[in-house]
């Protein structure tokens, strides 16, 4: 499929759109001139050996990286047609509209519900009544399909879930902010084999609603689980095609390469 | 690493079982090595707090006694004793007999070693009255009422070895062989006699309220150094019948117990009644002078013996009151014998009881029933012999084993009245130059002031040090970090003498000098600071874009440099308009607060500046290690850093932070160097921050080397490290529970 898309003007289709993004950690350059369209709706999966910049990428549309003094950024990203680079960005807003999900499940060290309101807060100042609230906590909780299982201990600390319910509740606190990207940076990686495929399916619900980007090392994922492929290998983006055709007949390659597992 | 592997044969390496034996030998030493050295820790604490109980717990332990019957020749004992006494070396003892015998004995085989007949004609002894000062001076009165002053006096003869020593008695007449006459028509009812450099002083009551003061002031000749007396002789006549008199050390207050309970208190310059003061419902059997001769003790026909002294008003009036009471005896009290080292003094009531009791700690020390009521005992300089006469002429010795009468519980953590102080207070003032001294072994403003320093150091490094770590484990950039921590954490290293030093001698005269300004620095520079930061955020100078996010204390500093300085010289126009030119003074003079130079401001300043690396570190690294990906996670829903910080990385580094501030409260509570330079040691119980204070510490490090070993002041230097031993273990164990309860609270996994 083509993916050169027209450059004149914002092409509402477009969940992400970079124009020669680099980026640097000090003197390392993460990313070279990376040109990415990322459509509106579908799940776009990232492959690519370890260091090659998929998760500096996703880092960067969520401006995460930024804390950091010795990270330098040139280039430009579109969000939802906004640069989030722009000067009259905030970064709440940013974050507001593009949610992340981490390789590593991370519920903060507080209760279940309160890990459902926390984004949600601060984004609206905490002056919610009570039964807005629950309304809110049970709706994001049957979006990734755990209300069932926690319905009744919504007071008990996040961090005693399993894994896989952790990773599903980190999906869910960021619903309440209704963010229209969501960045996943392996979220399968610490599951088991079940865990993954009960993320994996929660993928599929979701996809329509959200533009999901999703970096994952596994490539059998990247298969089942994706619309669209990026391969990136040594900062660079070398193929981005539709997931099926990427791995029946790769155009380059390094791209034949890596889906043989001969690297990576 | 993106090589393809080249598949050979797989192979495991086999390694002589030898390599596997010397292995797990080295292993099991190592982990018995790592055991061993955890339990040495472990018994060495436990080493020092047991030692600590070792030295303390004698001073918990009760007196006791043990008598033992004295053999020998003992028919000359038969004659009745008028006055009995001891040498310190409990071997040689000195008696008269009524009939006007002075006698020097031994004890060892109740010998006689001189007798002297000291009757100025027929007339038998009526009463002999020892000196307050136990110079060994006795006046002795006559039936006729006559008086004459005796000393015996002891020297000791080492020729034959310090074992060996043999004590050689003598009997002297200090002031010449003329007899007094104090009473004139007999009847002497009471005798007092007081020596002091000064005056040689006589008192006597007699039957029908006669009383006579018999002043001799000294006069010294400055060539031949003879001493010559100046007497005058003051009657006085009371309406009731005498049944006790006693005088004060300085000669200044009469007093006469009445035979319907009470105390009459005469000044002795006007020989005017006072005060009268009832102790009792039933008659004063028995009075004497405490030790220092400030205390007066009555005894009464019930058995309870009552303390009095005079204490000073605000307009200089003196007012006998009633400080204490000793219960114990059923009967009547016989005799009240004074210890003539220690605040003690022993008692013997009709029925042959004997106590012994301490009047600081007000509490009986022993009690022990004798087999008779005893003619006459006498006690040993050092409190620890007692020599006692039946009427049979059997002799006794009793060995008192009685080394910390003064400490009681009460003596050490309640208020005390001490002697010529108006009311009941804390106060520890362990020794003087005097004998007579009374200890003052309050722990009390000694925990006070450890607490105190304590919350003012913890005041002052408690927001330095975790706002610090904060800042720099969170926001400030890495590379600014890695100098930052190591900087603050060498501070750690500075000798505590140092900064003692620095606090004593230049920060005390600084903060003196410019009290003022420095709390203006604590107004102006936080102030300053959120100005400047203020500006920084909104301006967009070109500068912002050379200092990245994390640098900004770079700059800040100079800002805080100048502000500190400019506070510091130009709060003078400040100080002359609200405080009247002199913030030191107008505290002084119109907020009635009293400044001293070295202070708990100095010390707070000092110690804070000791204990912030120590909790800046501890809290610093519990911070940097919450994991990044619940910062991540916090920042990825659009959390500001702030929001981050204060909601999800402080509670769950809160264990790590609490630790930090314990082991800094641990250190504050035991430093021992700041304290004793930056204060004035000053044992006072006053939250002032311009006061000094005084901590158990700095306390131990004062005194330990001048306490004599084993004494009650050694041992309650060792309790007061025992309390600092035991106060650190229940904050540090306190902290640890609390610590648990945290973690698991916040643990985030």
């Amino acid at each position: 499929m083509s993916d050169q898309q027209s450059k004149k003007g914002v092409d509402a289709r477009l969940a992400i759109s970079t124009k020669k993004l680099n980026l640097w950690y000090g003197t390392f350059q993460a990313l070279f001139d990376v040109d990415l369209d990322i459509k509106q709706g579908l799940i776009t999966s990232m492959i690519g050996p370890s260091g090659c910049g998929k998760s500096t990428f996703l880092r960067t549309v969520n401006r995460i990286n930024e804390r950091m003094d010795y990270v330098r950024i040139s280039g430009k990203v579109d969000v939802m047609g906004e640069n989030i680079f722009g000067s009259n960005v905030e970064m709440l807003q940013v974050r507001k509209q593009v949610g992340m999900v981490f390789q590593r499940p991370n519920p903060l060290p507080i209760s279940i519900r309160k890990n459902i309101l926390f984004g949600y807060n601060i984004h609206t100042g905490g002056k919610t009544n009570q039964s807005k609230q629950d309304d809110i906590v049970e709706s994001a909780l049957k979006q990734v399909l755990l209300w069932d299982k926690v319905k009744d201990k919504l007071d008990h600390k996040a961090t005693t879930l399993s894994l896989e319910e952790q990773q599903k509740l980190c999906i869910a606190r960021l619903l309440p902010v209704k963010p229209s990207v969501l960045l996943m940076d392996e979220p399968c990686s610490a599951l088991d084999p079940k865990g993954t495929e009960a993320v994996e399916e929660l993928l599929w619900d979701l996809r329509g609603k959200y533009t999901i980007l999703i970096v994952t090392h596994n490539m059998a994922q990247a298969r089942r689980a994706s619309e669209e492929c990026i391969f990136m290998l040594m900062g660079k983006v070398i193929e981005h095609t539709e997931t099926g055709q990427m791995f029946l007949t790769p155009k380059h390659k390094e791209t034949t390469e890596y889906i043989e597992g001969r690297y990576g | 690493m993106n090589t393809p592997h080249t598949a050979g044969p797989a192979k495991i390496a086999l390694r002589p079982d030898s390599f596997h034996a010397w292995r797990s030998r080295i292993d099991q030493f190592a982990s018995k090595i790592i055991g061993l050295g955890g339990l040495v820790v472990i018994a060495a604490v436990l080493l020092i707090l047991f030692y600590l109980v070792y030295v303390v717990s004698p001073l918990f332990l009760p007196a006791s006694a043990s008598r033992t019957s004295l053999e020998g020749g003992t028919d000359w004992l038969k004659t009745p004793t008028a006055f009995l006494a001891l040498e310190e070396q409990q071997q040689v003892a000195f008696r008269i007999s009524q009939k006007g015998d002075a006698q020097f004995f031994s004890l060892e085989d109740l010998q006689l070693i001189e007798s002297t007949d000291i009757r100025p004609g027929d007339q038998n002894v009526a009463m002999v009255a020892d000196d307050l000062g136990h110079t060994g001076l006795v006046a002795v009165a006559f039936e006729d009422g006559k008086v004459s002053l005796l000393q015996n006096d002891y020297s000791t003869d080492f020729s034959a070895g310090v074992e060996l020593r043999k004590i050689i008695p003598k009997l002297e007449v200090p002031y010449g062989l003329n007899l007094r006459e104090l009473m004139p028509d007999g009847g002497i009812a009471g005798l007092v006699l007081s020596d002091t450099d000064t005056e040689l002083l006589l008192a006597a009551a007699g039957t029908g309220g006669r009383v006579r003061l018999d002043r001799n002031i000294k006069q010294e000749n400055f060539l031949s150094g003879e001493i010559s007396l100046e007497s005058s002789v003051k009657d006085l006549k009371v309406d009731f019948e005498i049944a006790a008199i006693s005088i004060s050390n300085d000669h200044r207050w009469l007093y006469l117990g009445d035979e319907s309970g009470q105390v009459h208190f005469f000044d002795t310059s006007t020989l005017s009644e006072a005060q009268v003061v009832r102790v009792s419902n039933k008659a004063i059997t028995s009075m004497n002078m405490l030790l220092g001769g400030i205390s007066v003790l009555a005894g009464d026909a019930d058995g309870t013996i009552t303390q009095l002294f005079p204490v000073r008003d605000e307009e200089n009036q003196y007012s006998l009151e009633i400080i204490r009471r000793f219960e114990g005896h059923q009967s009547a009290i016989r005799q009240i014998i004074p210890e003539q080292r220690r605040k003690g003094f022993m008692s013997v009531d009709a029925e042959g009881n004997l106590s012994i009791f301490h009047s600081t700690a007000g509490q009986m020390v022993l009690s022990e029933k004798l087999p008779g009521l005893p003619s006459a005992l006498a006690l040993a300089p050092r409190a620890s012999g007692l020599l006692l006469l039946y009427r049979d002429g059997r002799a006794e010795f009793m060995d008192i084993d009685n080394e910390h009468p003064e400490v009681s519980f009460a003596s050490l953590w309640s208020k005390v009245w001490y002697e010529n102080y108006p009311e009941p207070e804390y106060v520890w003032q362990s020794s003087a130059s005097s004998n007579e001294f009374e200890p003052k072994f309050s722990l009390m403003p000694l925990a006070f002031g450890t607490l105190k320093a304590a919350l003012y150091a913890m005041l002052f490094a408690l927001p330095l040090a975790l706002l610090g770590a904060a800042y720099t484990a969170y926001f400030m950039s890495p590379a600014l970090r890695r100098m930052v921590k190591p900087t603050i954490e060498i501070m750690a290293a500075l000798p505590t003498v140092i900064l003692g030093f620095l606090a004593g001698l230049w920060f005390a005269p600084f903060l003196e000098e410019n009290l003022a300004g420095v709390f203006a620095m604590m107004l102006v520079m936080p102030a300053g600071l959120l100005v400047f930061a203020w500006f920084w955020t909104r301006a967009s100078w070109k500068l912002k874009e050379y200092v990245k996010e994390g640098w900004e204390p770079v700059l800040l500093l100079p800002v805080l440099v100048v502000l500190g300085i400019v506070s510091i010289e130009f709060v003078g126009p400040f100080q002359d308009f609200f405080f009247d030119g002199d913030l030191r003074t107008w505290l002084s003079n119109e907020a009635g607060i009293s400044y001293d130079q070295r202070n708990a401001m100095v010390v707070g300043c000092a110690m804070g500046f000791a204990v912030i690396p120590t909790i800046f570190s501890i809290a610093e690294d519990a911070i940097y290690g919450v994991p990044k990906s619940l910062s991540d996670g916090s920042l990825a829903l659009g959390a500001t850093p702030w929001q981050t910080l204060v909601r999800v990385i402080l509670p769950t580094a809160s264990p790590g932070m609490f630790s930090a501030v314990m082991i800094g409260l641990g250190r504050a509570v035991g430093e021992t160097m700041i304290v004793l330079m930056a204060t004035g040691n000053t044992p006072i119980m006053d939250w002032n921050l311009f006061e000094g204070m005084r901590t158990l510490a700095a306390n131990i490090a004062v005194e330990m080397p001048e306490s004599a070993m084993n004494s009650s002041h050694y041992r309650i230097l060792f309790l007061a490290a025992l309390v600092l031993f035991m106060f650190t273990f229940v904050v540090n164990t306190g902290a640890e529970l609390i610590r648990q309860r945290l973690r698991e609270k916040y643990s985030s996994l």
